[in-house]
């Protein structure tokens, strides 16, 4: 087997005055030309896990221990230099809304010029290079689009031209923020389909951070489940959505309406809320919301155990009948 | 007793540009008591303006919307006040639509006192009850807004909306804005109202798969027009209308997985400018059964099976 691209091992995310856990401990690996999903609610810890490999994360939020191996490199340990160098290369991001994401007053063809400028020289081959991108991402009239500024283009060619950007300098990793969460369905299929494609053909790793799982089911290749800033279950996808093992996969999978099922019954709810994971302190941090609690979930924090087929964090798994 | 809604058109005047916004272009619909309507349609299509309509918070630019035989529009006040206390809306974003500086108990007692429902003396008791009712603590009464979580803050718009003790529910996107794991249990209390109030509600959502899980009826909007209209069952098995296809086949399902036709691209282009409206059928630039006799006659809902209407000619 290959070595993993990216490989976080124990990464913890908090606040840097008053500490406060955002994320503990989590650990996963990328392998080259792997996708995988992060699912989670809003304050899962989905986005600082991304924001923390880019070195991104926002003002009073730091990386309070852990390691990102990426290609050999402990990212957490690497210079402001070398993260340049890397992010918008070798790792790219795409954000959820491409509105405030692009520059509103430059026109598109200078913003794409800038990605290439900022990591390498231009020449005469580099606005063809540019409009190759456009083309490759399904924007219509090239030549104008280099033109234009992003206020006169649909949610959805906005979304196009940050791909665009992301894949510009071929990266090995490209990690993608709920870039479908603010489109309409039949728009947000078309971007599906063509990050998939685009990664298929390129053969690139990807990152994909979500609150729908639907939208990731037939995108990814393994799923990682966050919950109050802990991972509490991760897996390829046919294990984790035909048999669930922790209870809040469990408990998120039937509370959501399909299209399969006829009978149309009753939603199965998870009572409460999800917890600070500040507050989560040495328990696991699903147990309040948990039909299946013992005194065991209060007394410790279950670890995540498995293989990269499966594992789950859990004391009473699913499958423990 | 029921909701006619009768060739309604609205339009907007961008004042700026001289342009007219094509929001509503002739929407009929009939909505009986006790029934669920679901609607969707992705953005622009028109559904949240219908839904203002129906409570009389827009008023048609043409045609008409009557509510157990009154005629719903904003000429007369007190009309309009007799009018919101059987016909009410929920919001999507429950953020937004409750007042921050104010405890939810006053937010809910406000409703009351303007319906005169309940005696002066009686109003804490019956804001009691409406928390209750919707499945909230009431010691949660004087709490602000800030300090409930999303899902709390659902609860009491609906606790405020159920205050004026009105017959009809036109919910926009009730539950879009909260958390996942939290959405079930909104959508569980919403059936359980209807069942023991016996009301009747207008669902409107781009979500396919909670419209499907509580309508009785569907229609599908596409630029301001119904294309489709059915019941949940014909809708969802048995779509005919290209446009409710396609909708159906990008709606992201977690019980289909490995599935690569999931990714396939059902639907090229994007929604045209309500500016704009293309000639003959609206959506014929993005249809693939296109022929060129669609680009001039708009078609118009026809019954193909027991009430499964389609505005097709293709079809």
């Amino acid at each position: 087997m290959s070595n993993p691209l990216l490989s976080v091992s124990g990464l913890g995310i908090s606040t840097v005055q008053d500490p406060r856990t955002l994320v503990n401990s989590v650990s996963f690996e990328i392998m080259p030309g792997e996708a995988v999903g992060v699912v989670g609610e809003s304050g899962s810890g989905k986005t600082l896990t991304a924001l923390s490999i880019l070195g991104l994360l926002p003002r009073g939020v730091a990386i309070a221990g852990g390691s990102i191996i990426f290609n050999g490199t402990d990212l957490t340990k690497a210079d402001s230099e070398t993260m340049r160098n890397l992010r918008g290369s070798d790792i790219s991001m795409v954000y959820q809304d491409p509105m405030t994401a692009l520059n509103p007053v430059m026109k598109l063809g200078r913003q794409l010029l800038e990605v290439i400028e900022s990591h390498e020289k231009l020449d005469d081959g580099s606005v063809a290079r540019v409009e190759a991108t456009l083309r490759e991402v399904g924007i219509p009239q090239v030549e104008r689009a280099m033109e234009s500024y992003p206020h006169e283009f649909s949610g959805g060619m906005r979304q196009r031209v940050m791909i665009a950007m992301a894949l510009l300098l071929s990266p090995k990793l490209l990690i993608a923020d709920e870039p479908t969460t603010a489109l309409d369905v039949t728009i947000q299929q078309q971007i599906l389909a063509l990050v998939s494609e685009q990664r298929r053909k390129r053969d690139m790793s990807m990152l994909w951070i979500t609150h729908d799982l639907g939208v990731v089911a037939n995108l990814v290749d393994r799923l990682i489940v966050m919950y109050a800033g802990n991972i509490v279950e991760a897996g390829t996808v046919q294990e984790i959505f035909t048999n669930p093992q922790h209870p809040y996969t469990h408990g998120l999978l039937s509370s959501l309406p399909s299209r399969t099922d006829k009978s149309r019954k009753r939603l199965t709810s998870i009572p409460g809320v999800p917890q600070k994971p500040w507050l989560v302190g040495d328990t696991c941090a699903f147990a309040p919301r948990c039909f299946k609690v013992t005194a065991e979930c209060t007394a410790s924090a279950p670890k995540l155990v498995g293989s990269l087929e499966k594992s789950v964090a859990c004391f009473h798994p699913m499958g423990d009948k | 007793m029921s909701l006619d809604i009768v060739n309604v058109e609205k339009r907007y005047l961008n004042r700026a540009s001289g342009t007219t916004i094509n929001a509503l272009n002739g929407v009929s619909i009939k909505v009986e008591v006790g029934q669920t309507l679901g609607i969707v349609g992705e953005s622009g299509c028109g559904k949240s303006t219908l839904a203002r309509a129906v409570v009389g918070l827009e008023v048609p630019s043409a045609g008409s919307i009557t509510w157990d035989g009154a005629v719903i529009d904003n000429k007369a006040k007190d009309r309009l006040k007799s009018h919101h206390s059987q016909v009410q809306l929920v919001f999507q974003d429950p953020y937004s639509s409750l007042n921050p500086r104010q405890q939810i108990e006053y937010s809910i007692a406000e409703a009351i006192e303007v319906h005169g429902l309940v005696a002066k003396d009686k109003i804490t008791d019956r804001v009691t009850e409406l928390l209750v009712m919707v499945g909230l603590d009431p010691d949660l009464r004087n709490r602000y807004p800030h300090q409930l979580s999303g899902g709390q803050r659902q609860r009491v718009c609906i606790a405020r909306a159920l205050s004026a003790e009105p017959k009809l529910l036109v919910l926009d996107e009730p539950v879009s804005a909260l958390d996942v794991s939290v959405r079930a249990e909104v959508m569980n209390l919403l059936i359980d109202l209807r069942k023991n109030l016996g009301l009747t509600y207008i669902f409107i959502s781009h979500d396919l798969a909670m419209i499907r899980y509580i309508s009785d009826v569907i229609a599908v909007m596409y630029l301001g027009k119904i294309v489709e209209f059915g019941t949940w069952e014909e809708i969802i098995e048995n779509p005919v209308h290209p446009y409710t296809k396609a909708l159906i086949a990008a709606m992201p399902d977690h019980s289909i997985i490995g599935d690569p036709t999931m990714l396939a691209r059902t639907l090229e282009g994007e929604v045209p400018d309500p500016v704009n409206l293309p000639s003959g059928c609206s959506f014929h630039s993005r249809c693939a059964l296109a022929v060129p006799s669609c680009s001039t006659v708009a078609p118009t809902l026809r019954n193909i099976s027991n009430g499964h209407l389609v505005a097709c000619s293709e079809v």
